[in-house]
């Protein structure tokens, strides 16, 4: 959980994302920035977030990301 | 020919009666509707003591549309303003504008209640009676240089500055892209950009004109790549203008491995240089599309030149800004006031009636930009003068080189990094500020030099301020801020010293 707060604390510093309700609704994060957010995961938990993944029910708070990111790591 | 959007609204209405005009996720108008709306709230309009000027405060609906349009039949001059923009800036619009009141909807009341001006609801204007005969009486005033809007975009000394177009701008060029593209009543354009950016002139207009359906995607859908595809099926959107990074999504997800729009048919996009890499993965996915890169700045309505794409490119090329439109000429002028030949690099110049009137209430920027056409000495001819660099290819087509001076696109948007500077220095103990702008990594780097801010504080303070694709996307502390030769801040060094960082 930490690990990933410091992934988007990267690609936008400064912004509380950890208690925010909706992360998109709340403009923490538009769609300029899913790209570098999606890479750097990616490269942070080494997986793969495929395009399908890229739902607003994962991108709602950073707790269902969270989920997102060990669902895929494991399967 | 038509004299004023109201007699191209007037003439599609009539055609095309029981079309949708305007669509968004929960809301349709017909032509005949959103006349009689616009009717509506434009003899509310002339009721109200004829405000001159009006600053709209809605977010991206038909509301927002409907504003507009009453404004261009009350014969009033709107600007639309970005609802999330810093409080700051909104005043310093008021402010240029010494605007007559606010038109908002219910959702943004609060938020218009303080500045202090006459507000009108978007709800009661259009339950206003029309009034037939205040509506003529207006109309029979009006001629196609008068303006219709204001668009205010950045300015170097921190006061935007208010790009004024007319009626004639307006439908001239919403008849250059009607022809050059083919668009007509079994267009559905898929917009993008918000209206308080040049590039929604092409899409509303061009609506208007033609009699085709206008569908607004919500800003949502551009985080979510399959989603978006599938907003495009759903609603079978076969027309498209946007920013290529808005293309990017699309590409760089390579969404279309797994879902492509099936309607697409023509794909048009300007606002930022186009990589080509997104270009060959669209391309390559949708080979029967139309593609052009437009190119031109909001002080000319929207673009001025356009290129159809007709043959490869590699990824690493850089496509070219092609021809002008039919009722527009370039000049490509040199240095010394001479014009361009074939090959030699010159300053962009745009000639015709796409031509804006000038910036809003700032006589000496005006001055600067809308110029006597240097090869014409025989009676005044004003042309615009981009401060973009371009010359000829092999292939008689315009290329891009770059800017003039400071001013960059990022995002799509035009940002004058003094602006951004002049922001920061506001910031008690700031002792220097400087920002540079990577073109690789597509980021705005602020340099500054404090005894006691933090990157944080400086970052936090940006983002107060500043509209949000100003935030510098990397703040650094420095000891010492380094000067050139000539006792100036070193901005090739800041540069450099950037593309490291980043």
């Amino acid at each position: 959980m930490d690990k990933l707060l410091e992934v988007l604390e990267t690609v936008k510093p400064g912004v509380d994302f950890k208690n925010s309700k909706d992360m998109i609704s709340e403009g923490l994060i538009d769609s300029f920035d899913m790209i570098s957010i999606i890479a750097n995961i990616n490269e942070a938990f080494d997986i793969d977030f495929s395009v399908a993944d890229i739902t607003p029910e994962n991108f709602q708070t950073v707790q269902s990301l969270y989920e997102a990111i060990e669902r895929i790591k494991n399967s | 020919m038509f004299k004023c959007i109201k007699d191209v609204l007037e003439n599609t209405t009539k055609k095309y009666a029981d079309k949708i005009a305007f669509l968004e996720t929960n809301r349709e108008v017909t032509y005949k509707e959103f006349y009689q709306l616009v009717n509506n709230g434009a003899s509310f309009l002339i009721q109200e003591k004829s405000p001159k000027k009006i600053v709209i405060f809605i977010d991206k609906s038909i509301y927002a549309l409907e504003a507009m349009f009453m404004c261009a039949l009350a014969g009033v001059l709107y600007t639309v303003v970005d609802v999330t923009s810093p409080k700051e800036r909104i005043r310093l619009i008021l402010e240029t504008l010494d605007a007559d009141g606010i038109i908002t909807n219910e959702k943004n009341l609060e938020q218009c209640s303080t500045y202090n001006l006459p507000i009108y609801k978007i709800e009661e204007m259009e339950q206003t009676e029309q009034n037939d005969f205040s509506l003529k009486e207006v109309a029979d005033k009006m001629i196609d240089t008068d303006p219709l809007y204001v668009l205010f975009t950045s300015g170097s000394t921190g006061v935007p500055k208010g790009s004024v177009i007319s009626h004639r701008s307006v439908i001239s060029y919403a008849n250059d892209i009607v022809n050059t593209f083919h668009i007509d009543e079994t267009t559905i354009f898929g917009s993008q950009t918000p209206f308080y950016f040049s590039m929604s002139i092409l899409d509303v207009f061009a609506t208007i004109l033609s009699g085709a359906t206008f569908c607004i995607i919500p800003k949502m859908y551009f985080s979510f790549p399959i989603k978006l595809v599938e907003f495009l099926n759903t609603y079978k959107i076969n027309t498209i203008y946007w920013v290529p990074s808005a293309l990017g999504i699309l590409s760089n997800f390579d969404v279309f491995d797994k879902m492509k729009p099936e309607y697409l048919k023509t794909v048009l996009f300007a606002g930022e240089v186009m990589p080509v890499k997104y270009l060959n993965y669209w391309r390559g996915h949708l080979p029967t599309v139309l593609y052009a890169n437009l190119f031109g700045p909001t002080e000319i309505t929207d673009t001025a030149t356009y290129y159809i794409v007709n043959r490869e490119f590699l990824d690493s090329d850089s496509l070219p800004i092609g021809i002008s439109f039919a009722n527009c000429n370039i000049l490509v002028i040199k240095e010394d006031g001479t014009e361009a030949s074939c090959g030699e690099v010159g300053e962009l110049c745009v000639r015709g009636s796409f031509v804006g009137l000038g910036y809003y209430n700032n006589e000496e920027k005006t001055k600067e930009c809308f110029v006597q056409n240097p090869l014409n000495k025989n009676y005044p001819e004003i042309i615009y003068k981009t401060g973009d660099l371009v010359k000829l290819n092999e292939y008689k087509e315009l290329v891009y080189l770059g800017r003039k001076d400071f001013q960059i696109k990022h995002m799509g948007y035009r940002i004058e990094l003094g602006e951004i500077e002049s922001n920061i220095f506001s910031l008690e103990g700031i002792l220097s500020c400087a920002t540079v702008y990577d073109n690789d990594s597509d980021k705005i780097i602020l340099f500054y030099q404090s005894k006691s801010l933090t990157e944080e504080e400086v970052l936090g303070y940006a983002r107060e301020k500043l509209l949000n694709y100003m935030v510098p996307n990397e703040v650094i502390r420095l000891e010492f801020m380094p000067i050139n030769a000539n006792g100036k801040i070193d901005r090739v060094k800041l540069r450099e010293m950037g593309g490291k960082n980043g």
